[in-house]
């Protein structure tokens, strides 16, 4: 079975740790705990053994702490879409794994889609298909697109 | 070799002491040795000879050549570990070590450092969402204004047109039934039908006169909403005022068969400095009120004049109004959809902002079933008979008479010459505009219907050239329009001939009195 | 608020008095313009000047019962025929007759 390395990257507070526990051991809590440094989680898709590297937020951020994505195969950019200044950062996020491991394959997750504030703007939309990312609007309380998310990945790693 | 071995017991020695753990692949990421200690972390399957990638999940897509400090990531047994991995001579060295002492204390101060900016930024999103929302409701808010004052000028606008034909369908309509009054008495054949159409004009008279109170109850409402009405006070007999309004009520009392109780006490002097137009239009109005709401039983009118303050107050015997009711009442426009009476809702609402101009408050309390009591009390200042001759900001101020009829000229002239007052007269608003010219006056009297120049005209060259001099308009016509057209012109007071001597020296002390404010 | 008049003030109405002849004869006049004319609107419009004025001074001078019969005179001018008219300007001219 081909192992894939993928790392979840994002601000803090945007979901990762939600997506990534909705996607491996189908649970939610809606009680924040932040992330220091990374866990790593296992799950198959297909032939593939996914590897999910849920990076902290602030370390997403932080050029110095970028050692934790050598190796990965793609990447999941986490945004809220409540939150318009998480959507801004994913291009300083991408600049910062572009510089570290080159162009590998995204996706882009804008999480808590259940929410009803939702901000996301027309710019945002039109950057992250100029890049010629796949959008998902997921929610990980709810599930929805959280495995159609993983799995456009997966496809886009495996091809 | 040999060397090599000892090498690595003296460092397997050194790991151990350090609580470090180890493992070390060649260059096809195959181990080649392992620390047993590895095993604590949950790596437990390491075997030399396998493919790492196989037992060690952090190792997935990275090669021997890699050099590189994991800080911290969460091991299989749940414990934080910090990684590094050291390649030399085509091998790769990976040291692990417990990082659970400080991960614990960096999770609190992380949690709490992301906990506040979060906090931060919502605060900041609703900060904005405030500020978006309290422009909006300012926009909303100067649309809604805008449309107000476009409705009350075109209220104000229509009403004005309404009312001068309608004074004449009552002008007229009087005169007609005065012709019918003179036919039938002098021919007695068609007295029947000439009754029969008086009656018919009393029922257009009284339309007439019905839609003229509304006509001006909404001018009224206008001019309050724009501030254009103000408070005249003069010299008023309060006794006669009283008698006035009772006169007027009388009838719609008696033909409602209710009571209408008149309780007046005017200690001291009856005689106040007030606008009796507009108090006269207040207890008018209050009464009118109380008689149309009450079908049997009694109105009563109290009034009390005492330290230079007059309290009235009207309660009724009627229909009296509910809790829920008595909170709308003071809105423009609203009435009582339960009693059938006819009206425009605006009444009160003006009766109590003149109230209010006046320096009162009108307070209304009501019971249902029992009836209604409203009252009031505004200040009533004392007229101060101070003989003329000896009132000094009269005497020695001078004064510009301009009226063409010598008689009031010459009348006006002499009664203020006598108190000391230097008058100049002048025919007509022409030779008036020249005499300003060439001399400063204290005061410009001025009629408007003059050969020449009329005085309106006078007032508006004064208002080009910017002379501040007070102007007073003796006008023969008491037409509110005209009074209306003086005032937008600027003069400083309007008075309705027969002129009160009296009133012009008032008006002379209010100018001292403004000028030395 | 004047109660003792001046001999000044008491010549001026005396001289008003005086004057009411005058006044009749001006109201006389107008009548006679108002049947030529039959009413037409200019001779209307003179005569509501003549009573305008007699109305203001009318007043001043204490004749209060001439100054309101002139405006209601005045009020009602134009809208009634040419009896009417000269009927109303006759009576003002009774009453001040009277003062004569």
């Amino acid at each position: 079975m081909k192992k894939k390395k993928i790392c979840m990257v994002g601000d803090f507070s945007v979901g990762k740790t939600s997506l990534t526990q909705t996607f491996v051991n189908n649970v939610f809590s809606d009680k924040y705990l932040t992330t220091i440094g990374v866990k790593i989680d296992t799950a198959i898709i297909g032939d593939t053994k996914l590897i999910v590297w849920d990076v902290a937020g602030r370390d997403s951020l932080s050029p110095i702490n970028s050692s934790y994505l050598v190796g990965a195969a793609g990447i999941v950019l986490v945004g809220d879409g409540t939150r318009e200044n998480t959507i801004d950062d994913l291009s300083i996020i991408w600049d910062t794994v572009k510089n570290r491991i080159g162009e590998v394959p995204v996706v882009v997750a804008l999480n808590k889609a259940d929410l009803y504030d939702w901000s996301v703007s027309d710019q945002s939309y039109t950057f992250f298909s100029e890049q010629g990312w796949d959008v998902f609007s997921t929610s990980a309380k709810d599930g929805r697109n959280v495995e159609e998310m993983f799995q456009a990945l997966v496809e886009k790693i495996t091809n | 070799m040999e060397e090599r071995r000892l090498q690595q017991q003296i460092n397997e020695q050194l790991f151990k002491k350090l609580q470090l753990a180890y493992f070390c692949v060649d260059k096809s990421m195959r181990v080649t040795c392992f620390s047993k200690n590895l095993r604590n972390y949950g790596y437990d399957s390491v075997l030399v000879g396998a493919e790492i990638e196989e037992h060690v999940d952090f190792m997935i897509g990275l090669d021997a050549q890699t050099e590189l400090d994991l800080p911290m990531v969460e091991s299989p047994s749940g414990t934080p570990v910090a990684v590094s991995l050291l390649p030399s001579s085509g091998e790769l060295t990976v040291l692990i070590s417990d990082a659970s002492g400080h991960a614990e204390q960096r999770q609190l101060l992380q949690q709490k450092a992301n906990e506040n900016e979060l906090l931060l930024e919502q605060q900041h999103k609703l900060m904005g969402q405030l500020s978006l929302a309290s422009k909006e409701l300012e926009s909303k808010n100067q649309q809604l204004e805008e449309a107000s004052r476009l409705q009350t000028s075109f209220i104000s606008g229509v009403s004005h047109e309404f009312r001068t034909p309608l004074t004449s369908i009552i002008g007229y309509t009087n005169l007609v039934k005065e012709d019918l009054l003179l036919v039938s008495e002098s021919e007695p054949e068609v007295k029947a039908s000439a009754q029969q159409n008086s009656e018919h004009l009393r029922a257009v008279q009284r339309s007439s006169k019905h839609l003229l109170s509304l006509v001006e109850n909404l001018l009224d409402h206008g001019k309050l909403d724009s501030n254009e009405i103000f408070i005249r006070p003069k010299s008023t007999d309060l006794a006669e005022l009283f008698d006035d309004v009772a006169l007027l009520l009388k009838p719609l009392s008696d033909s409602k068969n209710i009571e209408f109780k008149l309780d007046i006490e005017l200690t001291n002097s009856f005689m106040a400095v007030m606008d009796d137009s507009r108090l006269r239009q207040c207890l008018i109005n209050l009464v009118g009120n109380a008689i149309k709401f009450t079908d049997q039983g009694s109105v009563t009118l109290t009034a009390r004049l005492a330290d230079e303050s007059l309290t009235i107050s009207v309660a009724d015997t009627g229909l009296g109004i509910s809790p829920e009711n008595l909170k709308k009442i003071r809105l423009p426009f609203w009435q009582a959809a339960d009693t059938g009476k006819a009206g425009t809702g605006l009444g009160l609402t003006i009766t109590e902002r003149i109230i209010e101009l006046m320096g009162g408050d009108l307070d209304i309390s009501s019971e249902l079933g029992k009836g209604t009591c409203v009252s009031f009390e505004v200040p009533a200042p004392m007229l101060l008979e101070t003989p003329i001759g000896e009132c000094s900001t009269v005497s020695g101020s001078k004064v510009l008479l301009a009226e063409d009829d010598a008689d009031i000229a010459d009348l006006v002239a002499m009664m203020m010459s006598e108190a000391g007052v230097d008058v100049t007269h002048v025919e007509n608003g022409a030779l008036a505009i020249e005499a300003l010219r060439d001399q400063p006056f204290d005061l410009v009297l001025m009629d408007i219907n003059m050969p020449v120049m009329t005085g309106y005209e006078a007032l508006e060259k004064l208002q080009e050239s910017k002379n501040k001099t007070p102007v007073v308009i003796l006008s023969a016509s008491s037409i509110e329009a005209d009074r209306a057209k003086a005032e937008s012109l600027g003069c400083f007071d309007y008075l309705v001939k027969p002129v009160d001597i009296g009133d012009i020296f008032q008006i002379m002390n209010r100018v001292v009195d403004q000028e030395s404010l | 608020m004047t109660d003792i008049e001046s001999p000044q003030i008491q010549a001026l109405k005396q001289r008003y008095r005086e004057s009411l002849a005058e006044k009749i004869e001006l109201i006389e006049q107008q009548i006679n313009l108002i049947v030529a004319a039959e009413a037409d609107a200019g001779s209307l419009e003179e005569a509501h000047q003549v009573l305008h004025k007699l109305a203001g001074s009318s007043g001043m001078y204490g004749y209060n019962d001439i100054n309101l019969l002139c405006r209601k005179v005045m009020s009602g001018l134009g809208g009634s025929s040419v009896d009417d008219s000269v009927n109303a300007l006759n009576q003002i001219a009774e009453l001040l007759e009277q003062y004569r």
